[in-house]
């Protein structure tokens, strides 16, 4: 369309509009007639008529989205202590800095994570330091620090953390062609840490793939933990996949109890291990479409396959659906569940690759 | 614009109403002022001294009207001072995304998890510099439609008050919007897929 046609621009305004309130299928008959043998013009009228029916919010959220970004671009040169040396992420919930102590009094470099549009009022930030502080105390050479935290100048919450460099767990397993043997030991030193902050009364609750580096040395590291606590407005005490917290959550592995807004507990985590530990053995996220797809229906069954028909091997399949069976309250009680039925299971024999490639041919059952 | 800059709203608001008159240096000599107080705004934004971090655009427009403008300004010049306004928003956006991704391509890529993946799910793929262009494409054949867009997205004003601004009916500026919206969501839609 260009400047050149404002007569044929004039005519496709009206068409649309006229065939727009129509119904769909009264629409084509209408067309037809009124576009006669201009069947560009048709094409032209129906793109539009197309583009209505999808538009939906996409132009709001492009314009949000400028906004948001213009917005969590600060230039912060010092945050507390610490002095900013570049900008190394950016998403959703906030920008991540390398840093490092202003007055030199250690070396070590730390990522902040200042929090856009996060903590407001007083009590929300004394809620923020105190449970930072919890969060702090936690130490475990598989979880990564909580250093420092506090606000900005601006009033931004934000948390120093250890700086780490490494790879989430599934893609360094996967890039590696990890045996199941490998794949379990690092899963059961992430359980570890899981079940050290437990004993602390600390949830993850936000336990995924992406959180969990493993480094170059080949050990792995949880991040954030708490951190969904830290930032949920309502203290915490849920953690509905609704309004802000949308973001915050990654839907393929919340556990039904997030989802539905009910308290969090360290089942939660628990059932989080479960999926990582069928996506680490299977190679497969199957539960993310489905999950989403009933994520606001009250149907929690159990919805995905079965490890043993995703990749059909061995007899481990038992300990790990029990992590992951969706009815109401048949969660795994404890995360030592999960973990026992690793050890028990991990004494078979698995040392191939894995995944294994299609020349290795049919897997054999163990079972 | 700095503080000896001539741009109090006694002036703007005279070169608002000469704008009005047909005076199109008056409209050249408004924009670095808008675009100046804009970004000032949203630098105040920023530092807190609006108690949020959430930049609304439309917000920012309006503000800087109360900020440029005098009261007891026709109608007809309200709407001119928000139809340059928006615009002048949309700039400041797309300035700044790309002012960010030039910093961004210096940067470096560092992994990090804050939950990225769902920042760049929530969006539907649009790059505000890709709606400007198209919005600048639209203006070429259909200057209306494009400040429909612009009042309603980056002014946030209501049909009526676009209505008003334009001297047009409140059902025209809904069909406008309707076929702009549709319109540029194809031409975005195309540019994705390539």
């Amino acid at each position: 369309m260009t400047t050149s046609e404002p007569e044929r621009w004039r005519r496709i305004e009206t068409l649309f509009h006229q065939a727009e309130a129509l119904s769909a299928t009264r629409r084509a008959d209408f067309l037809a007639r009124a576009c006669g043998d201009d069947p560009e013009l048709r094409r032209e009228v129906e793109s539009l008529l197309a583009a209505d029916g999808g538009v939906g919010r996409a132009l709001d959220e492009a314009i949000a989205r400028a906004a948001g970004s213009a917005v969590g671009d600060p230039i912060l040169p010092r945050i507390g202590a610490w002095e900013v040396l570049r900008e190394i992420g950016r998403g959703g919930m906030g920008t991540v800095y390398l840093a490092r102590r202003a007055d030199r009094a250690f070396e070590q470099q730390v990522a902040i994570k200042v929090i856009r549009g996060g903590v407001a009022d007083r009590a929300q930030i004394d809620r923020f330091r105190a449970e930072r502080q919890i969060l702090a105390n936690l130490d475990h050479p598989a979880i990564a620090r909580l250093l420092d935290g506090g606000a900005t100048d601006d009033g931004l919450p934000y948390l120093v953390m250890e700086y780490l460099e490494g790879e989430p767990i599934d893609r360094w397993c996967d890039q590696r062609c990890l045996p199941i043997a490998a794949r379990l030991e690092l899963f059961l030193r992430v359980c570890d840490a899981v079940q050290y902050a437990h004993q602390n009364l600390v949830v993850h609750r936000d336990i995924k793939p992406s959180n969990i580096l493993v480094t170059a040395h080949g050990a792995p590291k949880l991040l954030d933990f708490g951190i969904a606590k830290l930032l949920d407005p309502a203290g915490g005490q849920s953690l509905a996949l609704t309004g802000s917290l949308d973001r915050l959550l990654t839907p393929d592995f919340a556990s039904p109890e997030q989802v539905r807004g009910t308290p969090v507990t360290t089942r939660t985590d628990v059932y989080a291990l479960g999926l990582l530990l069928y996506l680490l053995l299977t190679g497969s996220r199957r539960t993310a479409s489905a999950a989403r797809a009933r994520r606001r229906s009250s149907a929690w069954c159990a919805s995905s396959r079965p490890p043993r028909r995703a990749r059909p091997f061995s007899r481990r399949r038992t300990g790990r659906r029990r992590c992951r069976r969706r009815r109401r309250g048949l969660a795994a009680r404890s995360r030592r569940d999960s973990r026992a039925a690793c050890a028990v299971t991990s004494t078979t024999s698995c040392s191939r690759p894995w995944p294994r490639s299609p020349s290795a041919g049919t897997p054999r059952s163990v079972s | 614009m700095t503080s000896e800059d001539p741009s109090s709203a006694g002036q703007v608001t005279e070169l608002l109403r000469a704008w009005g008159r047909g005076d199109e240096d008056a409209q050249r000599a408004l924009v670095p002022v808008v675009y100046d107080r804009l970004r000032r705004l949203a630098r105040g934004q920023l530092r807190g001294e609006r108690g949020d971090h959430t930049l609304q655009p439309t917000a920012l427009v309006h503000a800087a009207y109360l900020q440029l403008v005098e009261m007891e300004v026709p109608w007809q010049d309200r709407g001119h001072f928000f139809a340059l306004a928006a615009r002048t928003m949309r700039r400041v956006l797309v300035d700044h995304a790309r002012a960010s991704r030039r910093k961004k391509r210096g940067a470096g890529a560092v992994r990090v998890t804050l939950g990225e993946e769902h920042a760049v799910a929530a969006g539907a793929g649009i790059e505000i510099t890709a709606l400007h262009q198209a919005l600048e494409r639209l203006e070429g054949f259909d200057r209306r439609k494009a400040q429909v867009v612009d009042l309603h997205y980056f002014a946030g004003l209501t049909y009526d008050e676009i209505a008003r601004a334009l001297a047009v009916s409140p059902v025209t500026v809904h069909r406008d919007l309707k076929l702009a919206k549709a319109w540029l969501f194809r031409e975005l839609a195309d540019e994705m897929r390539g």
